[in-house]
């Protein structure tokens, strides 16, 4: 992969790896970051050795929105060239082929929590702070993201005010999945992106799609889509091995179903 | 020329075409035909001298379907691949940025016809002939958009019976747009996307998503969404400028 500019890239146990990194400007998106974060995006959704993305900061901050400063200072035809390059970045993220996993640490006002919404999951630090603060500049916030995690009311709260909220009122109304300790959100959100891309990049893009599909189709629709998927991975190759697997696992005492299951004690 | 050189391209003033060239196996779909056209397709999204693309094969014959060798899998992986190239073929046009013309000759057929249905606009010559024989080996053929196309039951006579029309009979039905005089086809097809080029490019490209977007909205939302569109464009000094040169010429006032 190319060499970035303000990311860092890399690929551990079937998890691409793309920690922004441009401290000057704490990740703020400025043209760069969206250009390297689209081309990486671009260059995964066909690699096989990438099941599942990671987006990640580091354990003090992710991505502190849009860059205020381009906002403020380019042209009319600067900012109509920024808004599109955002709306690439967006459709990228939002449409990736593959599950993808947030990891935000510090604030992460407007567009830095937008890029978490627009991901499948977001893991957030007890440091984080998240707000669809847009609004404060007579700017909108990305509505759907936040509509699709939290539903209308918690949803049209945070866009209308641009109040931010904590990690754990984030994970009250649903808006992250996981909240962990300052300083372990790598480690925690990398364990969580290696779980899921354990399920292999053929299996990835099939899920995926089903996650970003089914939820526009009527109940029938949906029903009738989904169990031909499976009909589709019975005939195929990947299913006839861990059947198998499964199987033996299972007459050894050792199921497959179970194994990271936390029983009541 | 792409890659597995199953086509060839040339780009000239705004308008791209892309032949499809496999003469030996009359444009017949492979893999290969089908990672071509996404690699072809792509360099063009972002390429500021094209406004709008032609697809054709000859005056002839456009594709004549599925290339019955490529079901000659020798393992499971060539058999996802295939899966992959067609899925990313056909999401390549749906997904297009830019407006897509499919100018077609001859046979027609399958896979070939599903490459026109998912272009935005379908011309073709006096010979030519189209269906959907899928369903004849027991395929599915892709239903939509063939049925925003041409209505549901024209679209369920095609597929549920496989039966060849000709271009008369598809031009009745809304299947093509416009057919072009006898040896005409590419000029046909070239000046129309030649219109589309002289218009005003970003415009073209924006309206091509609306026209996308708005299809999956209710009317009031497509309504809201088609009226911030206009306003957007409005804003631009370059839009404005443009019309007050227009007052300008036609003379304020007047009319």
């Amino acid at each position: 992969m190319a060499d970035f500019q303000y990311l860092i890239t890399n690929i551990d146990e079937g998890v691409g790896i793309l920690q922004l990194h441009h401290p000057e400007k704490r990740n703020a998106l400025g043209w760069e970051l969206h250009e390297e974060i689209i081309a990486a995006l671009r260059a995964w959704e066909n690699d096989d050795a990438v099941s599942c993305v990671l987006f990640i900061g580091n354990e003090d901050y992710f991505c502190s929105g849009w860059r205020v400063d381009i906002l403020n200072t380019t042209d009319d035809d600067g900012r109509r060239r920024f808004n599109d390059l955002a709306l690439a970045l967006m459709k990228a993220i939002y449409d990736f082929g593959k599950p993808s996993v947030a990891a935000v640490a510090g604030v992460a006002p407007g567009y830095g929590m937008d890029v978490a919404n627009m991901c499948d999951i977001t893991v957030a630090s007890e440091n984080a702070l998240f707000g669809s603060t847009q609004v404060k500049y007579a700017m909108n916030g990305f509505y759907h993201g936040l509509m699709s995690r939290v539903g209308k009311q918690h949803a049209r709260r945070l866009y209308y005010t641009g109040d931010p909220i904590d990690a754990h009122e984030a994970l009250r109304i649903g808006l992250v999945s996981e909240v962990t300790p300052v300083g372990e959100l790598r480690s925690r959100s990398l364990t969580l992106a290696k779980q899921i891309a354990e399920m292999g990049p053929e299996l990835a893009k099939i899920f995926k799609g089903v996650a970003l599909r089914a939820s526009n189709m009527d109940h029938l629709g949906a029903l009738q889509y989904e169990l031909t998927v499976t009909q589709d991975l019975l005939q195929r190759g990947i299913f006839r091995e861990r059947i198998a697997r499964g199987f033996d696992r299972l007459k050894a005492g050792d199921s497959v179903a179970i194994e990271r299951a936390h029983f009541p004690q | 020329m792409a890659k597995h050189g199953t086509m060839r391209s040339e780009v000239k003033g705004g308008v791209a075409t892309l032949f499809l060239d496999r003469p030996d196996k009359k444009n017949a779909l492979s893999t290969e035909l089908f990672e071509d056209l996404v690699e072809t397709l792509s360099a063009w999204r972002r390429d500021d001298s094209v406004a709008a693309v032609v697809i054709t094969g000859t005056e002839d014959y456009f594709s004549a379907g599925l290339d019955l060798d490529t079901m000659n899998w020798k393992s499971e992986e060539e058999r996802l691949r295939w899966y992959d190239a067609t899925y990313y073929g056909y999401l390549e046009l749906l997904e297009y940025p830019k407006p897509t013309i499919a100018a077609v000759a001859g046979p027609t057929f399958g896979g070939g016809c599903d490459i026109a249905v998912f272009c935005d606009i379908r011309i073709s010559s006096p010979n030519a002939r189209f269906g959907f024989p899928q369903i004849r080996f027991g395929l599915t053929p892709f239903v939509d958009p063939l049925q925003r196309i041409v209505g549901q039951s024209q679209a369920k006579l095609l597929v549920l019976t496989g039966r060849r029309i000709d271009a008369p009979e598809a031009l009745r039905i809304g299947l093509i747009d416009e057919i072009a005089p006898e040896g005409r086809l590419l000029a046909t097809a070239q000046g129309m996307a030649a219109e589309i080029a002289s218009t005003t490019v970003p415009t073209v490209v924006r309206t091509t998503e609306m026209l996308r977007r708005s299809w999956a909205m209710d009317p009031m939302a497509a309504y809201v969404y088609g009226h911030v569109q206009y306003r957007d464009v409005h804003w631009n000094p370059e839009i404005s400028d443009r019309m007050l040169a227009a007052r300008a010429k036609v003379g304020a006032g007047s009319r």
